[in-house]
């Protein structure tokens, strides 16, 4: 019988890492880029932008790692660095509005067969929810992104946005109503157009 | 759930969100860079004790070389220096390789993209006394990973076996002996300073492994993590001024 070793568990890398072990902290980089990107482009002003502040931000936790608390959540750590970074170089930069988000327009037949969720929603739905999404300001549009489209948990939530909790939650009621109301303007105005 | 969270999570699945590039390389590269430099003995690491530590590791190195050119002495002394992700040995005999074995430098791309998204722990620098390169590829696999520079052939800048002009290939990451260089008896190897780093010349014909192919006179040299390697067909002096210029 052939017994596999089980790959090393992420508490397990970040120990190693934090004891100066390069190749558990790529392996970690490898596991959490995609949200790190993801959290990147929401606070860049462009894609290239979210490139270099993730990849900063990335170098810039490793350098923390000796000051990450033993057996805290690793990944909601990375991400509050990640999203600092994007949100420092942006505004050293001077740009007001952060990267524009966009509704995937076609499925190649390779992609992932979307959730039946997604499946219901229309395309012009689609368009206007992102539109709506972007007309917030950035502290509204943030913390709806986080919680839905990159489905962080209310305590990622707050460590990406550096607030508390109970914030995270007055915060996004707040938005969802803002939201509602952008919804409802960009139908009615649609209405007028007809 | 309401119906407007309801919507935006089933948004999560259709948003178009860029492609992700690969971050692990690069960054891996970068702290292994910072690694080793953590590790570099005191005297190197202190930025004004820097040039005389190398000044006197060339001299040093000279003198080895002096002494290793009396028959007796030479069999021990230079059988192996490791300059950055470089290991030079002497080997009794040439391993054979093909006449006309590639390059072999990775995917070819442009300057501004390679500096957009390079493996190496540094901005991608250039040949200033060349110019612009007239080709630029990157490497992304782990044990070659970097970025190189290819010149023409020109006026002063006579062609390689190859067919190049110069080729400057800087190796990201990575401890000694990633790549090798054999030399065989037709070869030399000299110390120098490459504006403050250490490096070494090599003279004559050698293999150089990966790719296996046969090289010649190449200067390489070590800084910040990256390590040099600028090939041509060039004599010492003349290929030093063009290794001095990389910026």
């Amino acid at each position: 019988m052939v017994v596999s070793r089980p790959p090393p568990s992420e508490a397990a890398l970040v120990e190693r890492a934090r004891r100066g072990d390069t190749a558990a902290y790529e392996a970690l980089v490898r596991a959490h880029q995609d949200i790190a990107f993801r959290t990147a482009c929401l606070f860049a002003g462009s894609a290239a932008d979210a490139e270099e502040a993730a990849q900063e931000a990335l170098v810039k936790a490793w350098r923390a790692l000796p000051r990450f608390r033993a057996g805290a959540p690793f990944r909601p750590w990375l991400l509050a660095i990640v999203a600092n970074e994007a949100r420092n170089r942006r505004r050293a930069a001077g740009r007001r509005a952060g990267l524009a988000l966009r509704a995937a327009t076609d499925r190649t037949s390779g992609d992932a067969a979307p959730s039946p969720e997604a499946a219901l929603l229309a395309g012009g739905e689609r368009d206007a929810l992102l539109a709506a999404l972007t007309a917030l300001d950035e502290r509204d549009r943030a913390v709806i992104a986080c919680r839905y489209l990159l489905d962080l948990g209310e305590r990622e939530t707050a460590e990406v946005l550096g607030c508390r909790r109970g914030t995270v939650k007055s915060r996004l009621s707040r938005a969802l109503a803002r939201m509602r109301a952008e919804l409802e303007r960009g139908a009615s105005e649609e209405a007028l157009a007809r | 759930m309401t119906d407007v969270e309801q919507r935006l999570a089933a948004l999560r699945d259709d948003v178009a969100w860029p492609p992700t590039p690969d971050l692990a390389t690069p960054v891996g590269a970068r702290i292994a860079a910072e690694s080793r430099r953590r590790r570099a003995p005191l005297l190197l690491r202190a930025p004004a004790l820097r040039p005389i530590a190398v000044a006197a590791l060339v001299a040093l190195l000279a003198a080895a070389a002096l002494l290793a050119a009396s028959p007796g002495v030479r069999a021990r002394v230079a059988d192996w220096l490791g300059v950055g992700a470089v290991r030079v040995q002497r080997v009794e005999r040439l391993p054979a390789v093909a006449p006309g074995a590639r390059l072999d430098l990775g995917r070819r791309t442009t300057l501004a993209a390679a500096r957009r998204a390079s493996p190496l722990p540094v901005a991608v620098p250039a040949i200033r006394a060349l110019g612009a390169p007239d080709a630029v590829y990157v490497d992304r696999r782990p044990r070659t990973a970097g970025v190189s520079l290819l010149y023409g052939p020109r006026r002063g800048l006579p062609r390689t076996r190859q067919g190049a002009g110069a080729l400057l290939t800087m190796l990201a990451g990575g401890d000694v002996a990633l790549v090798k260089k054999l030399l065989g008896s037709g070869a030399g190897v000299e110390p120098v300073d490459v504006s403050g780093a250490f490096g070494v010349f090599v003279a004559g014909d050698h293999v150089l492994e990966p790719p296996g192919r046969l090289a010649g006179n190449t200067v390489l040299w070590e800084r910040d993590g990256v390590t040099y390697r600028l090939e041509s067909a060039l004599g010492r002096d003349a290929a030093l001024r063009l290794a001095r210029s990389v910026r």
